[in-house]
């Protein structure tokens, strides 16, 4: 009752160099804004909430491109990374010891947090990576050739298993035809992709098939679960974010597309970006129009609107900022360690949930099974009479007696032993 | 005096206690009271509260009450204090005991007021050489009740960690002098460096070398040293910064490594311990200091019995340490040497006691001897390590998540008594937990065939329980496999043929299992009863580890293990819940897990079973409802409470009851989205949306199916033209759908298209049985279609699936109109799909029946279709 509830952002980031805005949920006020930032989408990736990664889209002509960090309270670029290529799509896994980032080249990078070492790089696809997320730790990574390959991240990061594992990849996906744009996944191993064919498709990733694909009149950039996931938002080329069923409903047969429910319709140009909030009751959406806009998602009104940039929005998040004491950063490296080995940086972070309480209380524990340890001997007298004379007592009985009293035996067992012995057997 | 309003007069308490330090409490010097005396004395004080100087909820204290009540604990704080510093050695712990209980019975004032007095008092206790050990242990324990008591007052922190600072000494030196007392000296150690670490920085050096002592010393028996251990864990705290951590994690390593290079000469390869060494100390770094350096480790003690009473205690103890250093909090971020850490694991648990290829001459039986002996326990130690790394680490673990995935998978061939085996599974199960699906796949194999063959061997009389019920099978089955094992059965039931020769007749082969099956059907029956059985533990370890990976990857290759295990633990929970039964099985030892324990344990691996089956509905749904039915009536127990839980979240599989979804009235035209369905699912519990969802996706391959029988009709025909090149497509397109055998509904499809028939007759068979279904189950609104919508589904999917990703590779246009094709056309098929749950046994066996007729070649075939392990080479 007496801590504020956390502090919600929104954030948005644009391909046009506007910065990274960002917005209070609640009141609606608008925040720092970190510059500079130009971010093709899903480019954008909050490090366990506690700092902002964000991969640069290349300055035209040039064919390199950078990563930036920054600090919540700070609004300028806090490192600089230069990797091998220009990185497209960037997620954090959910602890934030991972930053993975898939390449225009069609590789991907997966590099420790902590010391900003390359862990490995490998090639995924033919053409660029578009969309990455992680379900536990398989990987799954949707490119401009229209395929998504699931990784076994496990497997990635050894060598033994790369070897003899019969595929480097899990799974490969062929069906959709067009470059894949977004991929989110849920609770049971679900993962929803969005397409420029103008599908989103549902798969399995325990079972490793396609369970249904939905058509949609448009092409889809963007798809948001709602946690609850019974619906997903998929955000159109057209302006529209179709809220669409997961499964089929049974009762309303007849029509064509019975998985498309309903629309959210309010931008004037294409949904590029979508977040959903834990709770489920808000999507945020970015659009092509420059502009974010938060929903109510039972009354499918939008409760407020942000003006980012004239500048496309690529990129919203949905982010509770950690203001906690992040430990240096270390920019990422451009290549593994030369001789192949990686000296990984295992780290622990301070968690104060695992603070081990010191027992109070303990006198009258002690005198309690003190008094029980007694009573079976009769009286404490004879203790004292004897007892100024420490420990002369014959150790011939403590065996037999552990036994006995074993659970007595981390508190006081000994001392009470030996005196006993003593004042027994003189 | 006036006579009480009650027992809850305020007015008693100060009487109350006038009367306890008059009459009760003996003078200084006094004579001895009995035990039950003082225990009730203490009682008295604790329940009445009679030290608390005001009570809760009546604020408007009576000035003469207050007045009334402080002179009382005043004339009981005088008297303590004068027993404590009485002469009489009995006066002076009866007193320092008191005085502990008042520490946390006293008021917040009269605490703040006399604190240093008191302290003051145990001190002097604390530093008198000659007092009797049960004054010394009193007075650590009251004086660590006073930091604790005194770490409630912000204020006071200054003064208190001056008090904690002065007091470090004199614990040191009973905890170097005295053995007896170390236990509770280490105690109000600990709470000193947890409470004001600050002030221990002084004597830092001091600390850690008597702690490091009493670690290595010979005489310190295990409890204890786990609390020096403790303490040892929480000196970095002391001095906190980055590096005093990884200093103290880094100095412990190297001497376990270099102890353990002395008592595993001969038994590994001695590369292992200089290999480690090198992570620990990089080349062209100066080592640590060593840890407790001045102590010389083992002194006289006889060689044969150093490795027992100095080695194994002295790793353990450290190995706790780290333990505890993994897992518990500090305040900065701190770097773990996990490469090192691991390789030092590696190292211990693959050590299985038989010699290395080079023999040393210094090797002798003897040696092997002692270190076999001691092998488990040190094995312990470590998968305790093991345990608390995988805890601490969290995803910090990834890079070396395969490592210890292979170590794991290899320690389980060396483990083979029960407490190794059962830390063994919990490992498993922390690794799956911890790391996800992706874990499980890899952890698939090893949980499968250890959980078999741990939880096999007392049923091998009940395998066939469920088999021998022909009906029970039909009726529970839910793909044609196990129509076709019917008929085996029906073949060998007219012979009279053991019970466990059936059962290695019924389940899948696997390798692995299959030995156990085998071995089982030679057997004779009466050999079985003799048999020594696995332990309990290890049972209800292996079954929670099964459980583990259901609900992390139940589905995941389901077709490869699920059918078995689904098999295995209904019957398990069958037997368990048989066994409870008669009084025999009841006894069990103490500390020791009961039948009851068991049968727990049995019954959620099978909820879990049920909960996260692939298929529509769990084979053995029927038995397992029964058996929690059963559970449910045993009431006030453990047993009974879960068996009511399990059977509300089987709820959603027996009735489902199909949630509308959230509806979107077309845009702009109104508000009301969601609003009815949003109740109803905030209602409903996470687990049973999700099973919801399960049942959504169910419907809709149904919904897709009829339209698409013509279209795969056509597809066929102009496509591809068998079945068999549509199989071997499909399986280029999943590359871990590896085994055809293992997956029926797949060999289903292709056997459909094998045979010489036209694949025109294929499909007007398919239709057929189609059709028959249909109207089974549309004649029948009243019961339920249990069984026949399960084999409707399954066929049916795999089906659409065949054509569908054929479909898909080709153009992805056709796509699209085809599923439009099937929304529309088929409405009469929905209620159907959705509403009914059980099918008349008879029906459905015609039904199973046909396709068996129909196929009846694949039967013999499937069984004779080699083993394919491998997945086709991606011929991309």
């Amino acid at each position: 009752m007496a801590t504020p509830p956390p502090k919600q952002l929104v954030l948005a980031a644009s391909s046009a160099d506007a910065g990274v805005a960002s917005w209070d949920l609640r009141t609606g006020a608008e925040e720092i804004r970190h510059r500079p930032c130009a971010s093709r989408p899903r480019a954008l990736a909050s490090v366990a909430d506690r700092f902002l990664a964000a991969a640069q889209a290349p300055p035209s002509g040039s064919n390199s491109g950078t990563v930036h960090f920054y600090h919540w309270d700070k609004p300028q670029v806090a490192v600089k990374s230069f990797p091998a290529e220009p990185i497209r799509a960037l997620i954090a896994d959910q602890e934030g010891s991972y930053l993975i980032g898939g390449g225009s080249n069609g590789n991907l990078f997966l590099w420790e947090v902590a010391s900003g070492e390359l862990l490995h790089t490998w090639f995924a696809h033919y053409r660029a990576v578009r969309c990455l997320t992680l379900y536990d730790y398989l990987l799954v990574s949707g490119s401009e050739d229209g395929g998504i390959k699931v990784w076994d991240l496990i497997t990635v990061l050894d060598e033994q298993s790369r070897l003899e594992a019969q595929t480097p990849y899990l799974y490969s996906f062929n069906q959709h035809a067009l470059p894949v744009t977004d991929i989110a996944c849920f609770l049971g191993a679900i993962v929803v992709s969005s397409s420029e064919d103008q599908t989103c498709k549902i798969w399995s990733l325990s079972e490793g098939r396609m369970l249904r694909s939905i058509s949609f009149p448009t092409s889809i950039d963007s798809v948001a679960l709602d946690p609850r996931s019974h619906v997903f938002y998929a955000g159109g080329r057209d302006g529209k974010i179709y809220v669409t069923a997961m499964g089929v409903d049974i009762s309303s047969h007849g029509s064509d597309d019975s998985s498309i429910l309903g629309a959210l319709d309010d931008h004037s140009k294409g949904v590029t970006s979508l977040a959903s909030s834990t709770d489920g009751l808000l999507l945020v959406s970015g659009s092509e129009d420059g502009n974010v806009r938060v929903w109510d998602t039972r009354s499918q009104q939008v409760t407020r609107k942000f003006k980012h940039s004239q500048g496309p929005v690529t990129n919203v998040l949905i982010v509770m900022p950690k203001r906690v004491n992040v430990p240096p950063l270390h920019p990422l490296r451009k290549l593994c360690s030369a001789n192949g080995k990686v000296e990984t940086r295992s780290v622990i972070l301070p968690r104060p949930e695992n603070d081990v309480p010191i027992p109070g209380n303990r006198t009258s524990i002690f005198m309690e099974r003190y008094f029980d340890e007694l009573q079976k001997y009769g009286g404490s007298s004879r203790l004292f009479d004897s007892g100024l004379n420490t420990q002369n007592g014959t150790h011939s009985q403590q065996g037999e007696w552990k036994g006995r009293y074993l659970e007595l035996q981390d508190l006081f067992v000994h001392e009470v032993l030996d005196q006993m012995a003593s004042s027994r057997n003189p | 005096m006036a006579f009480l309003s009650g027992v809850n007069d305020p007015w008693l308490k100060p009487r109350l206690l006038r009367a306890v330090v008059g009459e009760r409490l003996p003078q200084p010097g006094g004579a001895v009271l009995p035990p039950v005396e003082l225990a009730s004395l203490l009682d008295a004080v604790r329940i009445h509260g009679l030290l608390r100087e005001g009570l809760p909820g009546c604020s408007p204290a009576n000035p003469k009450l207050t007045e009334a009540w402080r002179a009382a604990v005043d004339s009981w704080v005088e008297r303590i204090v004068a027993l404590v510093e009485s002469d009489s050695a009995y006066s002076c712990w009866l007193g320092t005991c008191f005085l502990g209980v008042t520490f946390q019975e006293c008021s917040n004032e009269r605490f703040a007021e006399s604190y240093s007095n008191w302290y003051e008092k145990i001190r002097s206790n604390l530093q008198e050489p000659s007092s009797l050990h049960l004054v010394t242990v009193i007075s650590c324990t009251s004086m660590s009740d006073l930091f604790v008591r005194l770490a409630k007052f912000g204020n006071l922190k200054k003064e208190a960690s001056s008090f904690a600072g002065s007091i470090v000494e004199p614990v040191l030196q009973i905890l170097n002098e005295n053995g007896l007392v170390a236990d509770e000296a280490i105690d109000l150690l600990r709470t000193i460096i947890k409470l004001y670490p600050s002030s221990v920085n002084r004597h830092y050096n001091k600390v850690e070398s008597a702690i490091a002592a009493k670690v290595m010393s010979t005489e310190v028996n295990v409890k204890p040293s786990e609390k020096f251990a403790r303490t040892l864990a929480l000196l970095p705290s002391v001095r906190v910064s980055e590096d005093s951590w990884s200093l103290m994690i880094q100095r412990i390593l190297i001497v376990v490594n270099n102890l353990l290079n002395d008592a595993f000469m001969g038994l590994e390869d001695e590369k292992n311990g200089h290999d480690i060494m090198l992570l620990l100390v990089p080349p062209g770094v100066d080592p640590p200091p060593i840890l407790g350096d001045q102590i010389r480790f083992g002194g006289n003690v006889h060689v044969t019995k150093k490795f027992r009473i100095c080695t194994v205690p002295t790793i353990s103890a450290l190995m706790h340490c780290c333990s505890v250093m993994l897992t518990s909090y500090y305040p900065v971020q701190v770097n773990v040497p996990m490469c090192a850490l691991v390789a030092l694991m590696r190292r211990v648990l693959l050590v299985d006691g038989s010699l290395h290829k080079k023999l040393l001459p210094s090797t002798t039986s003897l040696h092997q001897e002692l270190i076999c002996f001691e092998l488990p326990s040190l094995h312990s130690t470590f998968l305790d390590l093991l345990n608390a790394t995988i805890k601490g680490m969290r995803s910090q673990l990834l890079p070396h998540g395969a490592s210890i995935i292979r170590l794991i998978t290899e320690y389980f061939k060396i483990a083979k008594l029960p407490t190794l085996r059962t830390k063994a599974y919990s490992i498993l199960q922390l690794l799956m937990t911890s790391m996800g699906v992706g874990t499980a796949l890899h952890l698939l194999e090893t949980t499968v065939s250890n959980a078999i063959a741990d939880l096999n061997d007392d049923c091998g009389s009940d395998m066939a329980i469920i088999n021998t019920n022909p009906s029970k099978v039909t009726n529970e089955s839910s793909s044609k496999k196990f129509s076709k094992k019917r008929k085996q059965e029906l073949q060998v039931q007219n012979s009279t043929v053991s019970d466990s020769e059936k059962a290695g007749i019924s389940p899948r082969k696997r390798k692995g299992s299959s030995i156990q099956y085998a071995s089982k059907g030679m057997a004779p029956e009466t050999t079985g009863d003799f048999r020594i059985s696995t332990p309990l533990s290890v049972k209800i370890a292996a079954l929670e580890t099964l459980e583990t990976l259901l609900n992390v990857g139940g589905s995941l290759r389901a077709d490869q293990w699920r059918s078995e295990v689904d098999l295995l633990l209904i019957n398990v929970a069958k037997s368990a819940c048989n066994q409870g039964g008669s009084y025999g099985a009841k006894i069990s030892t103490f500390g020791e897990p009961s039948i009851s324990d068991l049968q727990l344990a049995s019954l959620k691996a099978l909820l879990a079973s049920f909960l996260s089956s692939p298929y529509a509905r769990p084979p053995y749904l029927a038995k397992g409802i029964e058996l929690f039915t059963k559970g449910k009536v045993e009431i006030g127990t453990k047993l009974a409470d879960f068996c009511s839980r399990a059977l509300r979240a089987l709820d959603v599989l027996t009735h489902p009851r199909a949630l509308s979804l959230e509806k979107a009235v077309p845009v702009g035209s109104g508000l009301n989205y969601g609003l009815q369905g949003m109740t109803v699912f905030g209602d409903q519990p996470q687990a049973m949306e999700v099973e919801d969802m399960y049942d959504n996706w169910l419907t809709s391959t149904k919904d897709d199916e009829p339209a698409e029988a013509p279209v795969n009709g056509n597809a066929i025909a102009t496509g591809t033209n068998t079945v068999g090149t549509t199989l071997e497509h499909r399986r280029q397109l999943d590359p871990v759908a590896e085994d055809p055998i293992i997956d029926p509904p797949r060999v289903t499809a292709a056997a459909q298209g094998a045979p010489s028939s036209s694949n025109s007759d294929v499909n007007m068979v398919d239709a057929a049985a189609e059709e028959i279904a249909k109207h089974k189950t549309v004649d029948n609104p009243s019961s339920s279609n249990a069984f026949s919508a399960p084999v409707y589904t399954t066929n049916s999917d795999s089906q659409r699936h065949t054509q569908f990703s054929h479909l898909e590779n080709r153009s992805p246009a056709v796509n699209a109109p085809s599923s439009k094709l099937g929304t529309s056309d088929e409405v009469s098929d929905v209620p159907v799909a959705s509403g009914i749950h059980q099918a008349p046994e008879g029906r459905s066996t015609s039904f199973a029946e046909l396709f068996g007729s129909e196929s009846g070649v694949d039967s013999g075939s499937e069984d004779s279709i080699p083993d394919i392990v491998d997945g086709d080479p991606d011929s991309d």
